[in-house]
């Protein structure tokens, strides 16, 4: 695969992976406060 | 002068002054008097998402990571991965944090958690923390047009200054947040076409690149993981040092206050972590590969990458790409401007005026006060031109002791005395560390502090102080998002 591509896809699954582990850590209760319903 | 400098300055006089003469018609025709600092709090997700990528890619973004992956190889994205959590901590964390409490400032939190004086300290301490940011701002500005125009760059960022000026003067925050969803657009377009465009013109395309690196045995240079040195030492420093100074910092809390509502801070984190994230792709790929071709790798790491791109790209594309790059250093100078200029108007101002500013007043002197900032920046930058990454690491240092007192008092518990305790302590070991035989001294007696910079410190001593200090206090008030203290709010309410 293309050096740059190969980078490119590695970095956004690198990204995604800890975006993914943040909003499961913030469903565990008062890890990152309560969850609101955002209708403030 | 040239044609690239003339494009890219044309650019940005249609887009900041063509949107900024929008917003202005606007408001008259409203005839409300929108607020500079949160723009009326109705951010919808696109705004505000780009707004906080943006926000967070500055020089060391577009011309650092062009020379940390020219000297360690793709490792140097973890810079860009260090900011990603960062998005993930302000997203979920800090962001709706502060929007929930209707804050505008970050001193204006402390100030609710401990009290009118706490709130005076961090709002002299943040405000010369963020108007030295803005002077580096300044200078990065500077490089930028002194690359495309070879004008000196003091006079460059003078020229630089006046343009940040603009982009914030005209609409504050809202202006800011428009001029950023074009540049956005305008950015990641350039960058896509300009990588695809290398394959084509680098002598032996990406691949040749990678067989380089693995020519010369360096194949390390070509993951994201480096080695075992390098993911501890820089990998592991940069998420450091950026989650714990950044998340708390006014320009990315401005955003955050800024937003419709907290579920639009906690999506965007789907939309900001990427787009914040793979930008540092392709500066990263730039240095990678400026450093395997001899014409480029000579001029040495600080120019190899960005000079590669201006003679291998036709004009039009570096006309994009500069103008693109431009729009994120006037960007963090634009939030850098308004951070300090907002926290004068409502924290130092503000707080002290009976019945506070009326909104037009606060909006004349927001923007007046951007206004000297700018001038002073300017002035400042015309004459000295310090090290960028050292003296951002330097600044950053002095806002991680307030991550630590922010997040005791929202969850833990409170007590004035212990904050401030926590807060001069980190500020004199800061202080005692830039001190060349104070440090000396130190690192004579630890020899293993020597690889410590002030973010390390101020962060260590600030968590051990915090720790020990709340564990033995008594006369504690209850956290701000505690059960007790939402009791008590709500029995004083019934009480009325």
């Amino acid at each position: 695969m293309n050096f740059a591509l190969e980078l490119f896809l590695i970095s956004l699954g690198m990204i995604y992976l800890i975006v993914i582990i943040a909003e499961l850590l913030s469903r565990i209760p008062k890890f990152f406060g309560e969850k609101t319903d955002g209708s403030d | 002068m040239n044609t690239v400098l003339v494009l890219v300055i044309l650019y940005n006089l249609i887009v900041i002054g063509g949107i900024g003469y929008y917003l202005a018609r606007r408001e008259k025709a409203s005839g409300q008097v929108v607020d500079m600092a949160t723009g009326g709090r109705n951010a919808n997700l696109a705004m505000f998402s780009v707004t906080l990528a943006i926000t967070y890619l500055g020089s060391a973004h577009v011309y650092g990571l062009m020379e940390m992956s020219f000297a360690l190889g793709a490792v140097a994205l973890w810079f860009s991965f260090a900011h990603t959590i960062l998005m993930c901590v302000i997203c979920l964390g800090t962001g709706p944090w502060v929007r929930r409490l209707g804050c505008a400032t970050i001193p204006e939190l402390i100030g609710r958690m401990y009290g009118r004086q706490m709130r005076t300290i961090t709002a002299c301490i943040g405000a010369m923390v963020v108007f030295g940011l803005v002077t580096l701002e300044t200078q990065t500005l500077g490089i930028g047009i002194s690359a495309i125009s070879g004008w000196a760059l003091g006079w460059a960022a003078v020229v630089g200054a006046a343009f940040g000026v603009a982009y914030v003067t005209l609409g504050g925050i809202k202006q800011t947040m428009w001029v950023n969803l074009v540049n956005a657009v305008v950015m990641y377009g350039s960058i896509i076409i300009a990588g695809i465009y290398l394959a084509f013109v680098l002598p032996e395309g990406w691949e040749g690149v990678r067989q380089h690196y693995v020519a010369n045995d360096e194949e390390f240079k070509l993951s994201v993981l480096g080695t075992p040195d390098l993911l501890v030492g820089f990998s592991l420093a940069a998420v450091f040092s950026v989650v714990f100074s950044q998340s708390v910092n006014q320009q990315g809390m401005a955003a955050a206050m800024s937003a419709k509502n907290e579920k639009v801070i906690r999506r965007s984190l789907w939309i900001a972590a990427p787009v914040n994230g793979m930008f540092g792709v392709f500066p990263v790929l730039c240095g990678l590969a400026a450093a395997t071709i001899p014409e480029f790798a000579a001029l040495g790491p600080k120019l190899a990458g960005a000079t590669l791109v201006v003679t291998l790209l036709p004009t039009w594309l570096v006309v994009l790409l500069q103008a693109g790059f431009l729009g994120a250093l006037l960007s963090t100078f634009a939030m850098s401007a308004l951070a300090p200029a907002t926290i004068f108007a409502k924290d130092i101002v503000g707080a002290n005026v009976k019945g506070g500013l009326s909104p037009v007043a606060e909006k004349k002197l927001i923007q007046r006060v951007i206004l000297i900032i700018g001038v002073l920046a300017a002035l400042l930058t015309f004459f000295n031109h310090p090290n960028v990454i050292l003296a951002i690491t330097w600044l950053f240092a002095w806002l991680a002791p307030l991550f630590f007192i922010l997040i005791a008092g929202l969850f833990w518990k409170r007590n004035t005395s212990v904050a401030f305790t926590v807060v001069i302590s980190a500020w004199v070991c800061n202080c005692a560390w830039s001190i060349g035989p104070i440090k000396a001294q130190i690192v004579s007696v630890l020899p293993g502090s020597a690889v410590l910079e002030n973010a390390h410190i101020t962060a260590i001593v600030a968590f051990v102080l915090t720790v020990v200090l709340y564990s033995i206090s008594n006369n504690n008030k209850p956290a701000l998002f505690s059960d007790q203290y939402q009791n008590d709010l709500n029995e004083k309410g019934m009480a009325r």
